[in-house]
């Protein structure tokens, strides 16, 4: 007899369409809220769409291990951990490519077109904090986010947030002076 | 404008701005969201894998990053396999990737094991993990992975690998269910692009520790701890006047907080080899703010190779240099007290049997070992030099040969 692949039947089938419903509703709620906290983070609406995009697919991968009402706080941190991941690369090959200094220059100038060149700067400045101080910057100035929140969006302590939130602002206005 | 404050949420105003309503493109899901179980059945009678319908099977897998690893029933024996009599708390299971160390005529099985984790070439095709059984050897799962595997790591409840695939390192979590039934799962940990060179899995599975290869960041990263529940991540650089060290293999101490990690260079000129433990929920993100464990056994050069901390912090296992320190033969397997200082010998080497590299496992207590020792062997096969390698199970000082693991003393592993 030829053998043949049995999958998963029956609850686990219908489980399966449940987390897909879930995960979908979440997303056409937040999806562009999200999109904009990494274009924020990233100043790229293409790696932002992407990273969100990772972030609800991992979402789905984990929902029947996870707490329904803490669905979007595990994502918001999802998209954050892949700004960082991608900044990170980012970092990397722009120190690696000579080349990509003309790419990077362009992108900023288009950025700058879009958004003013006063916001521009500051964005610049932000893209340059250590990831952490960055991430508290926008939790707090961009979303409004309280001081739990941001500790939960970041996994630090709540006593953290504020001592992290005042370093990243005295070093985004030293960055900004440098730059001026 | 106004106040720094109000610069930046304007800025950031901004820039979301370029986002309109309504302009998300579609989501894209995997197939799949939960861990599957997928078997091949063959009308019910034996459970078989058919090459073709298995590599099917993981093929369309891969593709939802979630998938089973197919299976080897009837697994490769390996010499005899008397059911052994483990230690207490020996692991079951461990993980295993064969074939690893440099095999050339006439220096057959005498490359060094140097670790859980090994720095070499990537090959040109995807590899094969392997589950085996301790006591008997018997191969219980062959999982074929969908790219190149840079560490392993285990924890009492699954198995770990980092993969790099297109450049870029993922981590996966792979757990043996039940006979015939072996899942794997991609992790939630953001793939990044340095390749990873030793990992370490807490004892609860809810972290893992991994060292990379390049530097990550504006210093040189050397190492992260990441949640295997949702990616989340804590990472210490090394600052540059310690730039010329390099990380080795690492182990969790049974608290689940502090990681024990070795390292090779320090601020002596020598680079010698020592082991350092740092409390990873401590601020701060300096790999060096690490303590240093019985610093001036290290300076003597007491250990041939990288050590184990005993997970209950008690005791730093290795194998001699020589019996200048350690009061035991080059070779042989010891403990030091981290609480004393002084050494005791859990295996005596002798000319005819001589351990080596790093401890494939310590017990909690530090008093049984899993280790790789070069066995004189009768009659004398020329390729071998007179010796094998083979795993000892060291269990209070007496030494139990495990010959159907002789396969394993020559890839690599990774034992909970």
């Amino acid at each position: 007899m030829e053998p043949k692949l049995l999958a998963a039947q029956g609850p686990a089938r219908s489980q399966d369409t449940g987390a897909r419903a879930a995960v979908t509703a979440l997303y056409q709620a937040h999806a562009v809220g999200l999109i904009r906290l990494a274009v924020v983070m990233l100043g790229d609406r293409s790696a932002a769409e992407d990273v969100v995009q990772d972030a609800f697919a991992g979402l789905y991968r984990r929902w029947n291990h996870l707490d329904e009402h803490r669905a979007l706080g595990y994502v918001r941190a999802s998209v954050l951990n892949g700004c960082r991941s991608r900044l990170r690369a980012k970092a990397r090959d722009e120190r690696l490519a000579a080349a990509s200094q003309a790419t990077a220059a362009a992108a900023s100038a288009e950025q700058a077109a879009l958004i003013g060149e006063e916001h521009a700067a500051v964005l610049a400045a932000l893209r340059r904090l250590p990831d952490r101080q960055r991430e508290a910057l926008v939790l707090r100035y961009y979303l409004g986010l309280s001081g739990p929140e941001i500790a939960a969006s970041m996994g630090i302590h709540t006593g953290t947030v504020k001592s992290t939130t005042s370093r990243a602002l005295a070093a985004l206005g030293r960055l900004l002076e440098e730059t001026r | 404008m106004n106040t720094l404050e109000e610069r930046l949420g304007a800025a950031a105003r901004a820039a979301a701005g370029t986002v309109a309503d309504g302009s998300a493109p579609p989501l894209v899901l995997p197939r799949r969201a939960r861990r599957l179980t997928w078997r091949i059945w063959d009308g019910g009678r034996h459970p078989w894998l058919v090459a073709a319908a298995a590599a099917a099977a993981v093929l369309a897998l891969i593709s939802a990053s979630v998938f089973a690893a197919d299976l080897v029933p009837g697994a490769r024996s390996r010499a005899p396999k008397p059911a052994a009599q483990l230690a207490d708390g020996a692991p079951a299971y461990f993980l295993e990737f064969p074939g690893l160390n440099q095999v050339t005529a006439g220096m057959k099985r005498v490359a060094p094991i140097i670790g859980r984790s090994v720095t070499r070439t990537l090959p040109r095709k995807p590899e094969t993990l392997r589950i085996v059984a301790t006591a008997t050897g018997k191969v219980v799962a062959t999982i074929k992975m969908p790219g190149y595997v840079t560490a392993i790591a285990a924890s009492p409840g699954a198995f770990y690998a980092a993969l790099l695939l297109g450049g870029v390192t993922r981590f996966y979590e792979i757990r043996h269910v039940r006979p015939g039934v072996t899942t794997m799962v991609m992790l939630p940990i953001p793939p990044d692009r340095a390749q990873v060179e030793f990992m370490a899995a807490s004892p609860d599975g809810a972290k893992l520790a991994f060292s990379t290869l390049a530097g990550r960041g504006p210093n040189a990263l050397n190492l992260a701890v990441a949640s295997t529940a949702d990616g989340s991540e804590r990472e210490w650089t090394t600052p540059a006047r310690y730039s010329a060290g390099s990380m080795g293999p690492m182990n969790w101490l049974a608290d689940g907080r502090t990681l024990a990690f070795n390292w090779s260079g320090s601020l002596a000129a020598s680079a010698v080899i020592s082991l350092r433990v740092l409390d990873t929920e401590a601020p701060g993100t300096d790999v060096m703010a690490s303590k240093a464990v019985l610093p001036s056994v290290y300076e003597a050069h007491a250990f041939s190779s990288y050590t184990t901390l005993s997970p209950n912090g008690r005791d730093v296992v290795g194998v001699a240099s020589g019996s200048r320190v350690s009061q035991a033969p080059q070779g042989s397997v010891v403990a030091f007290s981290t609480a004393t200082g002084k050494p005791a010998a859990l295996f005596r080497a002798s000319p005819r049997s001589i351990c080596f590299g790093l401890p494939l496992w310590v017990s909690n207590a530090g008093s049984v070992v899993l280790a790789a020792c070069s066995l004189a062997v009768k009659p004398t096969p020329p390729a071998m030099q007179g010796y094998a390698v083979s795993i000892l199970l060291i269990d209070h000082g007496h030494a139990t040969r495990l010959p159907w693991l002789d396969a394993t003393a020559e890839g690599f592993t990774a034992f909970p």
